[in-house]
């Protein structure tokens, strides 16, 4: 659950999901749920012309299973913020 | 992706926002689906109404029809709700009917595996041609029969594969 | 790493606990490797306001060795065939990313830093 919370924390910032198949995306971070599905908004791939059919996608759901990495925004892992998490975590939320 | 209640539904991760919406399914073997979902569960199990196949080769592409499709959710990717406001595709791609672009599919998988022939060791390669044939087949037959224009591109196929044979007599295949 | 009962390995992950604010190396599939900063902090906190001060070990991994990696280098190796000699050329490429989310299911091995003593 910790980085589930840590996720929730970061709804709402920029990040790039690098998938399993090489897929990048960037996007603003919707929402994310406990198996780090994870949907994003106003989307961009990385590498466009390699992906022509994703040129009108700018919503999606990324199933969490598929995803490699995620890329977090410069001051995304805010001590505080992480804290914050892992509090929730002990006190079972 | 549990269900929320409904007052939050737009926020949570949850695929209900994007029911009944025209969507893009990207599918762990690199396939491209289109349609309208219409049901999905926790595991991204989905329905899509009206789906078809968009096989993209190069700048060629075509929408295959295929119905209504119930999809696994361990082999979904990407759910991707469709901007109709944007253009799907971009403007130098250009449609084609579906037996041009399996004959397009068929020649690029030739050229692909001329590439690894080249490359990988003799008894593999046997093994890998043979196997490769044998799928062509399946394909081969499992398509196709809708329209004469596939009949024609089934035969071109058949007489590609032919030819590949001939090139690969070397490989002394039976 | 203060007290003893920090320092202790009872089970593998407890090895990559102790590796916690330190650069560790990490192993992936399709022939990817990380170095980055495992981040770590301890810190006194007030709860709830209350003057109570408690110790909260805030680590970057889980059991699934998810993990957030800082200032993280990336190496990804690729076999290509030379198209004239159909020699191997074996290229690797590198780049960095100040932060980044890991996903444990491609994770290999997880390697701390050499210890001397």
């Amino acid at each position: 659950m910790l980085f589930f919370s840590y996720f929730k924390d970061l709804v709402g910032r920029e990040v790039t999901v690098e998938l399993k198949n090489d897929l990048a995306i960037r996007g603003t971070l919707h929402s994310v749920d406990q198996y780090l599905n994870i949907k994003l908004e106003n989307t961009k791939v990385v590498d466009q012309d390699k992906y022509p059919h994703m040129l009108s996608v700018r919503n999606c759901f990324i199933r969490g299973s598929v995803v490699r990495y995620v890329q977090l925004p410069p001051d995304g892992v805010d001590v505080e913020l992480l804290h914050d998490a892992t509090r929730r975590e002990a006190r079972g939320g | 992706m549990s269900w929320a209640g409904p007052e939050d539904i737009f926020l949570s991760t949850s695929l209900a926002s994007y029911l009944d919406k025209k969507l893009l399914v990207l599918l762990r073997d690199g396939r491209k689906l289109l349609g309208i979902l219409r049901s999905f569960d926790q595991f991204a199990n989905a329905v899509l109404e009206g789906a078809c196949e968009r096989v993209i080769v190069g700048d060629l592409y075509c929408d295959i029809p295929l119905g209504l499709y119930v999809i696994r959710g361990e082999n979904v990717v990407l759910i991707g709700e469709l901007d109709l406001e944007r253009e799907e595709l971009p403007p130098h791609m250009v449609r084609v009917s579906a037996a041009e672009i399996k004959r397009e599919e068929f020649l690029s998988s030739i050229s692909s595996m001329n590439m690894r022939i080249c490359t990988t060791s003799f008894t593999s390669l046997k093994e890998e041609f043979l196997s490769s044939i044998s799928s062509m087949n399946m394909r081969i037959c499992t398509t196709s029969f809708t329209s004469l224009k596939a009949q024609k591109a089934e035969r071109d196929a058949t007489d590609l594969k032919g030819s590949m044979r001939k090139r690969m007599e070397f490989l002394d295949l039976d | 790493m203060a007290s003893e009962e920090e320092s202790t390995v009872k089970e593998p992950l407890d090895l990559i606990r102790l590796s916690l604010d330190e650069r560790i190396y990490v192993k992936l599939r399709s022939e990817r490797e990380l170095r980055g900063k495992l981040h770590h902090n301890l810190k006194r906190k007030k709860i709830f306001g209350e003057p109570i001060l408690e110790t909260l070990p805030c680590k970057a991994y889980d059991q699934h060795l998810n993990m957030i990696l800082g200032e993280v280098e990336e190496v990804i190796t690729t076999v290509e065939i030379d198209d004239e000699t159909y020699e191997e050329i074996v290229r690797t490429t590198k780049r960095m990313v100040p932060f980044l989310f890991v996903r444990g299911d491609g994770v290999i091995l997880v390697a701390p830093p050499l210890r001397t003593a």
